[in-house]
């Protein structure tokens, strides 16, 4: 209140008691207040807490159901984990003793191939030299064969017996 | 006298006149102006929360005004859901406006106008309210039963316009004693300057020690009041509902849910 008006002792009684204009303008702005504070204030402000609870509430919901996809994710990872570790472990283990077993065949076999390859060349061997002395043999019958016809058919004297001969080691080598 | 000139005569206040002589229902009192400007800012601020809240989404961080004028509105809905339970949450518009009407229109005398409650119209016609909020709590959960207590203790009778006068008269009598006591302050540093000898006519005392006072009578003073005003209300309201509170369990979940104010804080706000 304006000092002014704590001086008068009429202002006061006037202010004291009820007045018509205030009582009019009081009315007409509790009314204008109410309703604006209604419309503008308090409605639009429950409006937007209510929008942002509901825009929080989702991003916990999406962000527990996340949560929920990583971990079972993450179970089945592991799960992949432990099985691809055994499996490996397995197929590791299993290779190794193919790889074993395939060493000591192949092994075998080429043991078995050497003694066979042995074998049969010494066959051979005895074969090529059996035809050799086949060979070495009937040559000699026909040289001796050539050599007896040569003796039949011709005279035979010092030199031409040297010379046969000689023909004849010559046919040899 | 005709007609004219006796409208005329009745809103300039009559200087010659003393006690209730001088009194009139039809002056203009510098109040009005007071009761317009306040309308008039709180209309600038709501519509400036209005249209800050309207740009902002539901994933915007508020500042500045909206987010001072969220944390009041969500502190004076807690305090009415606290006290009248979430039923009650609509009323936070009628406490809001209280807070705004009484604590703005006080706080006009900071800048020379007349605060709003020194019109004694204004705190009369929002105890009315109150008052008329006791009753309609009081037979809304108590019925009949409400008036018993007129039946059994006469007295109650008197005392039941104790709220309305204590109420109204509070508001009034603090701003008005707070005014009284300023003047008479500024007499005593008045006559206390013209004491000293050779000092021109500007009363530097008053100058220096009133804007303290102010700062308490003016705008502590004003805002307290407000608070108190618009606690006192819905404490008398929710002491209706808190009462019939014992019939059935589902009542007796809800009461025990509100929070009232304790008879001894009801005391201290009452003495404030």
């Amino acid at each position: 209140m304006l000092l002014s008006s704590t001086v008068n002792p009429a202002e006061i009684i006037n202010q004291l008691f009820p007045n018509l204009w205030v009582f009019i303008a009081h009315i007409i702005a509790t009314i204008i207040l109410l309703i604006l504070l209604s419309k503008w204030v308090y409605n639009p402000f429950r409006k937007a807490m209510r929008a942002r609870r509901q825009k929080i509430q989702e991003m916990i919901t999406d962000a527990a159901d996340k949560q929920t996809k990583a971990t079972i994710k993450e179970k089945t990872a592991l799960e992949m984990l432990t099985t691809a570790k055994v499996d490996a472990s397995s197929i590791i283990s299993e290779a190794r003793a193919e790889a074993e077993a395939k060493k000591h065949n192949l092994l075998d076999e080429t043991k078995k191939e050497i003694v066979h390859l042995n074998e049969q060349a010494r066959k051979e061997l005895a074969k090529e030299k059996e035809q050799y002395q086949d060979d070495i043999r009937k040559a000699i019958i026909n040289t001796a064969f050539d050599a007896a016809q040569h003796l039949l058919e011709k005279e035979i004297n010092k030199e031409k017996h040297q010379k046969i001969i000689e023909d004849f080691i010559d046919n040899l080598n | 006298m005709n007609n004219k000139s006796f409208i005329l005569a009745n809103l300039i206040p009559d200087e010659t006149q003393s006690g209730m002589g001088a009194w009139s229902y039809t002056i203009l009192l510098p109040q009005l102006i007071t009761i317009v400007i306040t309308t008039f800012i709180i209309m600038m601020l709501s519509i400036g929360y209005y249209k800050r809240l309207k740009r902002l989404g539901p994933t915007d961080v508020p500042g500045g005004l909206v987010l001072f004028a969220e944390i009041s509105i969500k502190w004076v809905e807690q305090q009415v859901v606290e006290l009248m339970g979430p039923k009650y949450k609509s009323l936070t518009i009628y406490v809001m406006y209280l807070l705004l009407y009484i604590g703005i229109g006080n706080l006009m005398s900071v800048v020379g106008f007349e605060s709003i409650a020194t019109a004694y119209t204004v705190p009369l016609s929002m105890g009315l309210v109150t008052f008329i909020g006791i009753y309609y709590f009081g037979i809304k959960y108590h019925k009949i039963v409400f008036f018993k207590k007129y039946i059994v203790n006469p007295l109650e009778l008197l005392t039941q316009f104790v709220p309305l006068i204590s109420i109204s008269f509070r508001l009034f009598g603090n701003l008005l004693g707070g005014s009284i006591i300023m003047a008479l302050f500024s007499s005593l540093m008045g006559f206390i300057w013209g004491q000293i000898p050779y000092i021109g006519p500007v009363d530097l005392l008053s100058g220096v020690t009133l804007p303290f006072l102010s700062l308490y009578f003016d705008i502590f003073d004003g805002i307290i009041q407000a608070y108190i005003f618009a606690i006192l209300t819905i404490s008398y309201w929710a002491l209706e509902i808190k009462e019939e509170g014992n019939k059935s369990s589902e009542e007796r979940v809800v009461a025990v849910k509100r929070k009232p104010l304790s008879k001894k804080e009801l005391k201290i706000a009452q003495k404030a």
